[in-house]
């Protein structure tokens, strides 16, 4: 850069009056001796004067009348415009930080609330974890070994395990629920996704009335009961592990003729019942049901 | 997890520290602010005194970005208009004044575009050169006469708006806030949300520009 190109530079500085005295010194003494940037910064002052000195424009007289007409015809600020500026616009004369706080105390109280929800705003969640707590339930005591309850009511019977009562580890992931048998009498027909469509939701509606199944693994117990679904013309119809940490809760839409050979086969592994007497395991009837098919919640919970 | 409300608590602490701290420490203050609040309350006269007020500065910026009349007078409106859509947008941490301007270049420089890539000026420059050509030749400044004089006529008038035209939006709107409006460095900075050296620089060679413009056309 040339030193009549560094001086030039410094023309508007020297025009505001901005540069240090050393610089002023500098730019002066070469504008002495340089008649081309003397020129230059004549022209540069004269151009900042033409800048300045023009002329102001005044709007036509009815500008006034124009812009209140279309001040008139403005729409105002609408509903969703509220919720569009709910974090930018400050109709209290309030900076910034107040947006960022709003935004941080909203996610302060979802948390908040999240937490308090799965405590005290689900009461029928909170009754039915009371409902399986062993320390709570009623009949806990009242158990009976499930070999003695052959045809037992399935709202009353608790499976506490789904493995052969000799063995303490599954041998395969399979092992968890025993194939049933294909003999079983296909009875379902096409009815079954109606009939699941019509029935609540799982976490609504299981209660002391249907399954809970004990094992030392619920994810292959659950993996394993899903694989013999087919096999008896049953299907999935819900899958829920809400509740305690833990449990997971599944609804099976099974034919009524294939209840009792499910049963059997969990209890021939081991499942005992609780919560009945002799009597009344006498007359097995599925817990809620639609013609041939039954709805059955199964509630796995890890083995105490 | 367990910690998490307590992080929130320490950002909310933070947030409330930096809102006092920034109401302590406010630059200035805005004489339109109780007009502006009033009107955000829905006193619709309130807005008149602000239009009263500025009406004549913004017309006079818009005409200097679009250099036209009709252009001026419809842009201008425009301004206003969204001002006062928007004014529940206003937080104060500007002057009235700087929002209200900002707005105006930021709107003046979307007309500017708008009406360059159309042809406007283009258009306009064919259809008027010969005559205003010959308008200046007849009146070309005698340069021995007063500079202010000359400055002040209506040629030279022209040649600088033309050189205004001219320019790039980004260099024509900090020469029109700077030396037409007469806002300081810092308030231009604000407002185009640039740093002061940027907007100097930029200023430096809009006024270049310029002065090449008018020394051609008076020599």
């Amino acid at each position: 850069m040339s030193e009549c190109e560094r001086i030039s530079g410094l023309f508007g500085e020297l025009h505001d009056e901005r540069v240090d005295g050393e610089t002023e010194t500098v730019v002066w003494k070469h504008l002495h001796c340089c008649p081309e940037c003397r020129e230059d910064f004549k022209w540069y002052g004269m151009t900042v004067r033409a800048l300045t000195n023009l002329e102001r424009v005044s709007p036509p007289r009815e500008f006034m009348a124009q812009l209140n007409a279309r001040l008139h015809d403005a729409p105002s600020s609408s509903f969703l415009d509220f919720f569009r500026n709910i974090f930018s616009s400050a109709p209290y004369a309030l900076p910034l930080p107040v947006g960022v706080s709003a935004l941080a105390f909203i996610a302060v109280a979802g948390f908040v609330l999240y937490n308090y929800s799965h405590t005290e705003l689900m009461p029928s969640l909170a009754s039915y974890q009371s409902l399986y707590d062993p320390g709570t339930r009623p009949n806990a005591d009242a158990r009976i070994a499930a070999k003695d309850a052959g045809a037992i009511q399935p709202h009353q019977m608790q499976v506490s395990t789904l493995m052969p009562a000799s063995e303490t580890k599954p041998s395969s992931p399979g092992a968890h629920l025993p194939l049933l048998s294909k003999s079983i009498p296909d009875s379902l027909g096409n009815n079954i996704e109606t009939a699941s469509r019509n029935f609540p939701t799982i976490a609504d509606r299981i209660g002391a009335d249907n399954l809970t199944v004990e094992s030392p693994s619920i994810d292959q117990a659950v993996a394993s009961l899903k694989r013999i679904l087919p096999n008896i013309q049953g299907r999935l119809v819900d899958e829920n592990n809400r509740g305690h940490v833990g449990e997971v809760v599944v609804g099976v839409m099974i034919p009524s003729d294939a209840y009792g050979n499910l049963t059997t086969e969990l209890i021939n592994h081991g499942a005992v019942a609780s919560g009945m007497k002799d009597a009344e395991a006498k007359s097995p009837s599925p817990a809620k049901g639609e013609g041939n098919n039954v709805l059955l919640y199964i509630r796995f919970v890890h083995t105490r | 997890m367990a910690g998490f409300p307590e992080t929130i608590l320490s950002c909310l602490c933070l947030n409330m520290v930096s809102l006092f701290l920034f109401s302590a420490f406010k630059p200035e203050t805005d004489d339109d602010r109780d007009i502006v609040d009033r009107c955000v309350r829905g006193d619709r006269e309130s807005f008149d005194i602000l239009v009263e007020k500025y009406y004549k500065k913004i017309y006079n910026l818009a005409y200097r970005f679009v250099g036209d009349s009709e252009e001026a007078n419809d842009l201008a409106q425009e301004v206003f208009t969204a001002a006062y859509q928007n004014l529940k947008k206003f937080r104060g941490d500007a002057k009235f004044s700087t929002w209200l301007f900002q707005i105006a270049t930021n709107r003046g420089k979307n007309r500017f575009k708008y009406l360059k890539r159309r042809g406007y000026f283009a258009n306009r420059g064919q259809s008027n050169g010969e005559d205003e050509r010959e308008s200046l030749e007849r009146a070309i400044p005698d340069l021995t006469t007063n500079p202010e004089t000359l400055l002040a006529s209506k040629q030279i008038q022209k040649i600088v708006q033309d050189a205004i035209n001219d320019l790039d939006p980004d260099h024509k709107e900090i020469v029109i806030l700077r030396d037409i409006e007469g806002f300081s460095y810092e308030e231009i900075a604000q407002m185009l949300g640039l740093p002061e050296g940027t907007t100097k620089s930029r200023l430096h060679r809009a006024r270049m520009v310029v002065k090449e413009k008018l020394k051609k056309a008076l020599s």
